[in-house]
């Protein structure tokens, strides 16, 4: 275990290295002159050559990028265009992204688990056929699309609920309605995926010699469905969690910016649009870091529920 | 001359042809889809001849306009015709959809036959680089592009592409684990090929089935993630049509005019359904244990 532990954590090093390198090298990319960009308008030699030495411009890229890392390594990312701390206006805006993510993952497991169980069960009848149409309906709707009609429907129309904004949670009701329909938008796509992949899981895991036993001892339909396939069958899905956390990201980016809510995802188009390059490499690099360590600790999770997988 | 005569006249390939193409006429879902799929890529090539206006034009005596004869899906806040602007938004979805599977293809197969023929270290660090690719999602790698380069429906399409190709590297690495197993591997190399010939010309050829099915459920992801960016202002700019940026246009007039946004999706997920059912038939009758 320690040494399978390792050798996932050095893995995970080398990509962020890599990624950081990516980040790094890609700001670099940009066309301009920062150093004329940050106020030497009247390019003053002297001027540019101490902005230049400020910010280390005047040093060989090796060293500009260690040092670059070493800041951010102490949680220092730079100053955005209006002069605030990268760093703290992304962690300022982290946790409701972080709910927004959270109460998706809890509306597809909630939906997608049990359909991709009673579809696997029931195959071939009118639930499977329900249940697989409604996937494949829910992997062509975009997130984007559905949380407009939402807000056509059920604030324009209906008038049941905010058409969007955030509310902290000190107030947990009003917080709860602001998040309702975008956590339902963002969910319904990734109960499609979830479903999709609990049904074929369940296929297989349902004729595996260990069902069978379950069924010959006389255990009920129920606790050989739930109890022994569905368990196992979850194993697999959870390194699906992993790999769909790029789209995750992705889809609470657009799901902020229809619902106006204020949180990681909105400033990330907000960076783009302002053309603020601290914040985009902030931003670009905090979701890369997150993708690595989320996808670690998964790894990490699937060989605890799944032994075998530390041998290889 | 009876079927049995046929078949036994035809060479093998022939006949596996004639077998796909009944298991695909067999599923009427699939056929639909690839009817649509046809139906979307001539609306895209032929638009300008067949969008009754210029996708630009304006009328100012009928702003947000309800349909009529003269504007059979009514008109935007400029006055602009909605189904010809569908018609020219097609252009932009297929645009995206086909070019960032092609893009994605060509960097994955490769990539992917080099990995799953050689493993080893040459394996460790494709998969490395493969993490690497993966920690940045589309979108984010839309946000880098469109830094770097600025917003466009190219910037948009290689964001897409690039974003495809780790599921596609995935996929093509593990066919050739598979297929490298074959016993026409060992035989070629018997015959004194050497490994470029032995990866095009044998492993490669056996994966195209694979290769396509896994092309006809990557192209709508592109589509919609295409109209994702444009509607995120990262991709196609306005005033040029894209599914996109017309509900990007419509959020302001949700009270209004609901109708600007539900057409815009409506055609997204016509698209998207109809390659993801032509996908999962293609998936069906390629594979053998579904055989009837």
């Amino acid at each position: 275990m320690g040494g399978f532990l390792l050798r996932k954590v050095g893995a995970a090093l080398v990509v962020l290295v890599i990624a950081s390198m990516l980040v790094f090298a890609g700001v670099r990319a940009i066309p301009g002159n920062p150093a004329i960009a940050l106020g030497a308008e009247d390019r003053d030699p002297a001027l540019i050559a101490q902005i230049k030495h400020k910010y280390m411009l005047d040093r060989p890229l090796p060293v500009q990028y260690a040092h670059w890392v070493w800041l951010a390594l102490h949680g220092d990312l730079g100053a955005t265009q209006s002069e605030l701390p990268v760093a703290h206006t992304i962690v300022q805006r982290l946790p409701i992204s972080l709910e927004l993510a959270v109460l998706s993952l809890v509306v597809s497991v909630l939906i997608g688990i049990p359909a991709g169980v009673i579809a696997a069960v029931r195959r071939g009848r009118p639930e499977d056929y329900v249940a697989t149409t409604g996937a494949l309906v829910g992997l062509s709707v975009p997130h984007f699309w559905l949380g407009l009609l939402f807000i056509i429907w059920f604030a324009v129309d209906l008038h049941w609920l905010p058409a969007g904004g955030y509310v902290t949670l000190h107030h947990p009701l009003s917080n709860l309605e602001h998040m309702v329909m975008p956590a339902i938008v963002l969910g319904t796509g990734f109960a499609a995926v979830l479903m999709r992949q609990m049904r074929s899981s369940m296929l297989s895991t349902l004729n595996a010699d260990y069902v069978r036993t379950a069924r010959a001892k006389g255990l009920s339909e129920r606790a050989v469905v739930w109890r022994h396939a569905a368990r196992n069958s979850l194993i697999t899905v959870t390194t699906l969690l992993g790999l769909q956390l790029g789209a995750l990201i992705s889809g609470v980016v657009v799901t902020e910016t229809v619902f106006q809510i204020a949180g990681f995802g909105q400033l990330t188009i907000l960076a783009v649009n302002q053309r603020d390059y601290p914040l985009i490499q902030g931003v670009v690099l905090v979701t890369a870091t997150a993708y690595v360590v989320v996808n670690l600790l998964v790894d990490v999770v699937y060989s605890l529920l799944n032994p075998r997988i530390r041998v290889t | 001359m009876s079927a049995v005569d046929t078949a036994s006249l035809t060479s093998p390939r022939a006949r596996r042809r004639i077998i796909l193409r009944k298991r695909f006429l067999r599923r009427p879902m699939a056929v639909a889809g690839l009817v649509v799929v046809v139906g979307l890529t001539i609306v895209a090539i032929f638009a300008p001849w067949i969008a009754p206006y210029k996708a630009g034009a304006t009328d100012f005596n009928a702003l947000l306009a309800h349909s009529s004869s003269k504007h059979l899906l009514g008109t935007d806040f400029l006055g602009r015709d909605e189904l010809s602007r569908l018609i020219w938004g097609a252009r932009a979805s297929m645009q995206a959809g086909f070019f960032a599977t092609v893009l994605a293809m060509v960097i994955a197969v490769p990539i992917g036959l080099v990995a799953g023929y050689y493993r080893g270290w040459v394996d460790t660090v494709i998969a490395r680089l493969t993490d690497v690719l993966l920690a940045f999602p589309f979108l984010i790698l839309a946000v880098g592009l469109s830094a770097i380069l600025g917003p466009s429906l190219l910037n948009a399409t290689l964001a897409l592409g690039i974003g495809a190709a780790p599921a596609l590297i995935r996929v093509a690495r593990g066919e050739t684990l598979a297929l490298r197993e074959e016993d026409y591997v060992p035989a070629a190399i018997a015959n004194g090929a050497s490994d470029a010939t032995i990866i095009f010309k044998h492993i490669l050829p056996n994966m195209t089935s694979t290769l396509l099915v896994q092309a006809t459920v990557t192209i709508p992801l592109a589509i919609v993630g295409e109209a994702v960016l444009s509607f995120l202002g990262l991709g196609v700019q306005p005033p040029a049509p894209s599914w996109g940026t017309m509900l990007q246009d419509a959020q302001s007039y949700l009270s209004q005019a609901p109708r600007l946004a539900v057409y815009p999706g409506l055609a997204i997920v016509v698209a998207a359904l109809a390659f993801n059912v032509l996908g999962d038939g293609l998936r069906d009758i390629f594979d053998p244990r579904t055989t009837r």
